[in-house]
């Protein structure tokens, strides 16, 4: 499932992030996003876009075109 | 020539605050060659008396740039790499993260120490970082401490300023990090990465429960609530946008007072009629225009302060940025529009807080449409002059016509994002739109002041002198030459006038002056160019004045009027106005003209003050001189259609 449809306040893993481009993995990877790394999907903002996303011990918002692009499991 | 030492970090890792702690009050604020991100900088010296000038880069995340400003940030650490101290500030909450970008560098061979900061957070969180270890393990030299409480930054400064630290013997050699092959970065990376892990796992000791963390998340869980959360950020941008609309007034108010008492003075005290204006009208006048806009400066930052230093202001970007996204823009514009909204200075000025260039210029290029207060009273005057005080469907004309003046500024602004955002290449837009949530903060008020202050000065020093200065020079261009002979003989009528007599000889006198001056008869000159969106020889003359502030408009037609001072009883120049006939005995100006002025001035940028702050803000005269341009085009396109169409269905 990608990390649009992956429910809130659980524990998830990323599996990959193909769809996003060469750059976009690259900022993604700095953060600490990459395949096998943990996140977690917290809150959605008020009008549906973005989602903050917690990353080791900080949150982040991800806009949801760029959530639906990686893939993830529980 | 002194040692660069750079901070680097990411943002909200606390550099500015240890900048600042480091700096003291000895700071430079300048920009980056050829573009618009702030570059700051102090020379600090040791006490053996070396030199060394201290930079805080921009924040970044790492070596592949997510925005303009962490690629200039990044460009400038790069031509450095060889000499240059680079000193990491480091949020320990988040230790295993940010370790891996100085160690990568470290790894390369540039010279590296790191600064862990947020210590007292760190145990306030229940955790401990061994940081001798980290020394040991790593050959890099690690200083624990807080910015905010100052705690161990001492040891950091003696050790940066001492002639006999470290430098890594790599360093002379070391390869651009900026050109690193993708596969030999992702290399690099995976190996500081395992490293860090490794790091962390030795050296820090884990509290139980996250408290930090957890309580963001409960806060975050009111604060961004679905149905609460919507009304708390309305509450707080009504509040701001009150500060700078109302509250800020008395102020100016105040201050406008002292430099009129200021002007009393010199006009009773200087002889010389010449040089007596100069002083009063021209120069104190001038630095007035620019004190009046402190207030709004200092309410705006001193808010701003607050919500970033809470970590509020991200979050209010969170909120809004769905709003934002369609036009090309994101949620960090918004506390910029809304404030030009009062104001476009303090509007602009309010971009420094978005981190990428392309949408900070196109932010301060859209600013000057969103309706101001200054257009308020040049609407007013036209509105009540022109508009019947028809009712449409039980709403007053007059009324809906000032909502579709603040709709029609509004929506214009979007749209010209849209099209900047069409027409820009992607290189310059984000990679990826995302911000950081910080962890809640009580903001501490002696930063807070430091901050507004230094907003402040800055705008002082820099803009100020811009403002000012063009100020001054248009009051030259509207008051001089005078027809001396005409003026002779008009006082010489004076010493027999009455009361009354005297006054309207002076209102002729004033009226006569402004027609003689340079700008008077560029104003006739200029007749012809805005005859097709129907104005006369006297509006003309008032748009030419109103670059000092819009609504100088206003007084400008009471001037030209010969009615003398006209604010507070804007009756008569309405009657003035409706009377004026043209020489076949038609009314000159109609409801036409009303529609045509309210369009100019919603699209025009009739104000040196912005045009001085843009350029302060965007360190050239391009940005300016581009939207000055235009926003003319499209004032005057519009006015000519407006003008031409309303002509035609109002005959
Ligand atoms: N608790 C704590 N907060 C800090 C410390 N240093 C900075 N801050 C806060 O962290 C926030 C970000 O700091 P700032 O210096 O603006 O970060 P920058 O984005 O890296 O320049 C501000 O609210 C600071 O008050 C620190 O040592 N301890």
């Amino acid at each position: 499932m990608t990390l649009l449809e992956a429910p809130f306040r659980s524990q998830l893993r990323v599996l990959s992030l193909t769809g996003l481009s060469e750059e976009a993995r690259m900022v993604l990877l700095q953060l600490g996003v990459e395949p096998g790394e943990a996140l977690e999907k917290m809150h959605v903002a008020p009008l549906g876009d973005p989602l903050t996303i917690r990353i080791g011990e900080q949150l982040f918002t991800l806009r949801k075109e760029v959530c639906g692009l990686i893939e993830v499991e529980s | 020539m002194s040692q660069e030492i750079l901070l680097v970090g990411r943002p909200n890792s606390g550099k500015t605050t240890l900048f600042n702690r480091l700096a003291g009050t000895n700071q430079k604020v300048g920009n980056y060659a050829g573009c618009t991100v702030e570059k700051k900088t102090s020379i600090v010296t040791s006490p053996e008396g070396i030199e060394f000038e201290l930079t805080d880069l921009p924040g970044m995340y790492s070596l592949k740039p997510n925005t303009m400003d962490e690629e200039v940030a990044l460009k400038h650490l790069d031509s450095m790499r060889s000499t240059a101290y680079l000193v990491f500030v480091v949020d320990g909450n988040n230790l295993e993260q940010e370790l891996i970008l100085p160690l990568l560098l470290h790894h390369r061979g540039l010279t590296v120490a790191i600064a862990v900061n947020m210590m007292d957070e760190v145990s306030e969180n229940g955790k401990s970082i061994n940081t001798d270890a980290l020394r040991t393990r790593t050959g890099i030299e690690f200083f624990p401490l807080s910015a905010k409480t100052g705690d161990g930054v001492e040891a950091l400064k003696n050790h940066i300023l001492s002639k006999t630290r470290p430098k890594n013997p790599r360093a002379v050699l070391a390869p651009s990090v900026l050109q690193m092959p993708e596969e030999q970065f992702r290399l690099a990376h995976k190996e500081a990465k395992a490293e860090s892990k490794r790091l962390s796992l030795a050296c820090v000791t884990q509290g139980l429960d996250n408290r930090l963390l957890r309580r963001d998340l409960r806060i975050d869980g009111i604060i961004l609530h679905r149905l609460f959360g919507p009304v708390l950020f309305f509450a707080i941008m009504f509040v701001v946008f009150q500060s700078i609309f109302t509250w800020a007034s008395p102020l100016s108010d105040g201050i406008l007072f002292f430099i009129s008492k200021a002007q009393e003075v010199v006009r009773s005290n200087v002889g010389a009629p010449l040089l007596s204006s100069l002083l009063s009208d021209g120069i104190l006048a001038g630095v007035g225009a620019v004190l009046a806009f402190v207030p709004q400066i200092g309410i705006l930052f001193l808010l701003i302060g607050i919500l970033e230093y809470s970590g509020y202001l991200p979050r209010v970007a969170y909120m809004v940025d769905r709003v934002m996204k369609p036009f090309g823009l994101d949620g960090k514009v918004f506390i910029p529009l809304l404030s030009s909204v009062a104001c476009a200075v303090p509007g602009i000025m309010a971009t420094r807080t978005i981190e990428n260039e392309r949408t900070r210029i196109t932010t301060i290029m859209i600013s000057p449409l969103m309706t101001c207060s200054a257009r308020l009273p040049v609407y007013t005057l036209l509105i009540s002059t022109f508009v019947p005080a028809a009712r449409v469907w039980g709403l007053s004309l007059p009324g809906l016509v000032m909502f579709a003046m603040y709709l029609l500024g509004t929506v214009t602004a979007l749209v010209v994002a849209l099209i900047l955002h069409l027409t820009s290449s992607n290189k310059k837009k984000n990679v990826i739109d995302m911000i950081h949530l910080p962890h809640y903060r009580t903001p501490d008020w002696k930063l807070l002041l430091r901050y507004v202050w230094g907003r402040i000065s800055v705008f002082l020093r820099k803009a100020g002198t811009v403002i000012a200065g063009m100020a001054i020079l248009l009051w030259v261009l509207l008051s001089f030459p005078r027809d001396e002979a005409f003026r002779a003989s008009m006082e010489n009528n004076l010493k027999t006038a009455n009361a009354e007599q005297k006054e309207q000889i002076q209102n002729q006198i004033a009226a006569k002056d402004l027609e003689n001056s340079i700008a008077g008869k560029t104003g006739k000159f200029l007749e012809p160019v805005f005859r097709p969106i129907g104005y006369d020889w006297k509006l003309t003359i008032g748009i030419l004045s109103s670059l000092a502030a819009r609504e100088v408009f206003v007084s400008t037609l009471g001037t030209v009027f010969s009615l003398g001072k006209v604010e507070g009883h804007e009756e008569g120049l309405s009657a003035t106005l409706r009377a004026q006939k043209t020489e076949d005995g038609k009314l000159k100006y109609t409801l036409a003209t009303c529609l045509s002025l309210l369009v100019f001035f919603a699209f025009s940028l009739q104000c040196i003050s912005t045009i001085g702050v843009a350029r302060r803000e965007t360190n050239s005269w391009k940005i300016p001189a581009t939207m000055f341009v235009y926003m003319f085009t499209l004032a005057y396109t519009a006015a000519f259609i407006v003008y031409q169409v309303s002509s035609l269905l109002l005959k």
